[in-house]
C-alpha cells in the first residue's frame, strides 16, 4: 500500500521555497486534502498528498490525520517553526473526475511545475470543471438499475422498471449535496425507488418485484462503503474505518426503512 | 433463468452506468467496463468452480482490484477511479434486500441468515482489495529491484 513507503520527497530545488511561510504552505495543501476528501478519496490518500506537498515545499516533518470528515496536520520547518491546522469536511460524494484533477495537481506541486501562489485558481479551475454534461448522470442511473436487475437474474421487462426507478433516484441524486443529513436523504431517496418500482410493478410493468428492488436498491445503498471501510480496518486506519462501517450500517437501516415504508403503503404487494 | 453470459453483459452495463454516477472521465469509462468485466466474469467462475459465498466474491474481488490497480498505474490515475465502479457487481445488493423482506414478514431465520451472508460477501469484498493491493506493491518492487540489477 503507498501508505506503507516512506515519503521520500526532496524539497524543491527550481521553485524558491523560503519566500513561502509555512502558514502558507500547510494552508494551501490542506485545501487540496480538503478537495480529495469531498470527492470521495481515502484518508491515507490524503495523508500521502499533505505529506508530499509540505515536504516539498521544504518541511522537515509532516504529521496528518485524517478522518472521513476532518483533517488534523501539523508542519515543523527547517528553523524550528511548528504550524497545525485542521480542516473539518462537511460533505462528501463521489466524484472520480475531481479526484483524478486534484491528484493531478497535487503531482505537479511536487514537480515543481506548478507553484503554490498560483494554485487558488488551480483549485478553482478543477473544481468547476465538469466531464460531461450533468443530466447524464440520469443515464448513468437508468443503466445501473436496469442492468442490475438483469444481473440478479430478472427479465427485461423487470430492468425496464427497475430503470425507470433508477431514473427517480438519480434525480435525486443530482441535489444530494443539499441535503442536510445524509440519513434522511438515503431514507428518502429509497422510499422514492421503491414507490416508483411497486408502482410499475402494479401497473404491471415487470414479472419479479424482487428483481426491480434489487436493481433499484444498488443504486441507494452505500456500495462498497461496507468493503472500503473493511479494508480500512485491516490496514488499521481503525478509526476511519470504524466510521466509515457505522456510516454503512446506518445507511443501510436507512435504505431498509425507506423501503420498508413504501412497501407498506403498497400494503405488501411485495409477494 | 437469465443465461450467465447475459448476466455478465448486464453487470458491465451496470459497471459503466456507475462509471458516469461516480462522475468518471469518459476515457476512463471502457476501462471501467473491463474491470467490470472482469469481476463478473470470475465472480459466475468461481461461484461455479467453487461455490459458496466468501471465494468467489474474495477472489473476483482481489482480480478486480488487481485490474484497477494496473488501470491506474498505467494512465496514472488514483486506483480508486477504477476500484469503485469494478466492483460494483459484488456489492450485496440482494442479499440486503431480502433480509429485509424476510424482517418484514418476521421470517427472521431467513432473515438472519441473509445479513449474515450480506457481513460475509462485504468482508469478502474488502479482503480482495486488500490482499490485492499488497500483492500489487510486491510484484511492482519485485520488478524494480529485477529492473535495476
Amino acid at each position: 500500500m503507498k501508505k506503507k513507503q516512506a515519503v521520500t520527497t526532496q524539497p524543491l530545488e527550481c521553485v524558491d521555497i523560503s519566500s513561502y511561510s509555512p502558514e502558507f504552505i500547510l494552508c494551501k495543501a490542506l485545501d487540496i486534502g480538503e478537495n480529495i476528501l469531498k470527492c470521495g478519496g481515502e484518508p491515507y490518500r490524503i495523508e500521502d498528498t499533505i505529506t508530499r506537498i509540505c515536504s516539498s515545499y521544504g518541511a522537515i516533518h509532516t504529521d496528518v490525520f485524517a478522518l472521513p470528515s476532518l483533517i488534523i496536520a501539523g508542519i515543523r520547518m527547517p528553523d524550528g517553526t511548528t504550524v497545525s491546522q485542521m480542516r473539518r469536511v462537511y460533505k462528501t460524494a463521489n466524484n472520480m473526475f475531481r479526484l483524478e484533477a486534484m491528484n493531478d495537481l497535487s503531482r505537479k506541486i511536487c514537480d515543481g511545475r506548478i507553484e503554490l501562489n498560483g494554485i487558488d485558481g488551480e483549485i478553482e479551475n478543477a473544481v468547476n470543471q465538469k466531464p460531461f454534461n450533468k443530466y447524464l448522470v440520469l443515464l448513468g442511473g437508468v443503466l445501473g438499475a436496469g442492468g442490475f436487475a438483469v444481473f440478479f437474474g430478472g427479465t427485461l421487462s423487470d430492468a425496464v422498471a427497475a430503470s425507470v426507478a433508477g431514473f427517480f433516484v438519480s434525480i435525486f441524486n443530482m441535489h444530494k449535496v443539499k441535503f442536510r443529513s445524509r440519513m434522511l436523504y438515503s431514507l428518502v431517496v429509497s422510499f422514492i425507488g421503491a414507490i416508483v418500482g411497486l408502482a410499475l410493478f402494479r401497473l404491471g410493468v415487470g414479472d419479479n418485484i424482487d428483481m426491480i428492488m434489487i436493481g433499484t436498491i444498488m443504486l441507494v445503498i452505500p456500495g462498497l462503503a461496507f468493503g472500503n471501510a473493511v479494508r480500512d480496518l485491516l490496514f488499521g486506519d481503525t478509526v476511519s474505518g470504524i466510521i466509515q462501517l457505522v456510516q454503512a450500517i446506518l445507511t443501510a437501516v436507512m435504505v431498509a426503512s425507506g423501503f420498508i415504508a413504501a412497501i407498506m403503503v403498497f400494503g405488501g404487494v411485495f409477494k | 433463468m437469465t443465461p450467465v453470459i447475459i448476466k455478465i453483459i448486464a453487470g458491465v452495463i451496470s459497471t459503466v452506468g456507475f462509471a458516469i454516477i461516480f462522475r468518471l472521465k469518459p476515457s476512463h469509462w471502457v476501462f471501467a467496463a473491463i474491470d467490470g468485466l472482469f469481476a463478473c466474469f470470475f465472480y459466475f467462475l468461481f461461484t461455479e468452480l467453487i461455490g459458496g459465498n466468501f471465494w468467489p466474491n474474495a477472489l473476483a474481488a482481489l482480480i478486480s482490484a488487481f485490474g484497477a490497480e494496473m488501470f491506474a498505474r498505467v494512465l496514472k490515475a488514483p486506483s480508486t477511479v477504477f476500484l469503485l465502479p469494478g466492483c460494483i457487481a459484488l456489492v450485496p445488493g440482494g442479499t440486503l434486500y431480502y433480509t429485509m423482506n424476510n424482517l418484514i414478514s418476521q421470517n427472521y431465520t431467513e432473515a438472519a441468515h441473509n445479513l449474515l451472508i450480506t457481513v460475509e460477501v462485504g468482508i469478502a469484498i474488502g479482503g480482495g482489495i486488500i490482499v490485492a493491493s499488497i500483492l500489487h506493491i510486491a510484484i511492482y518492487k519485485f520488478f524494480q529491484r529485477f529492473r535495476s540489477k
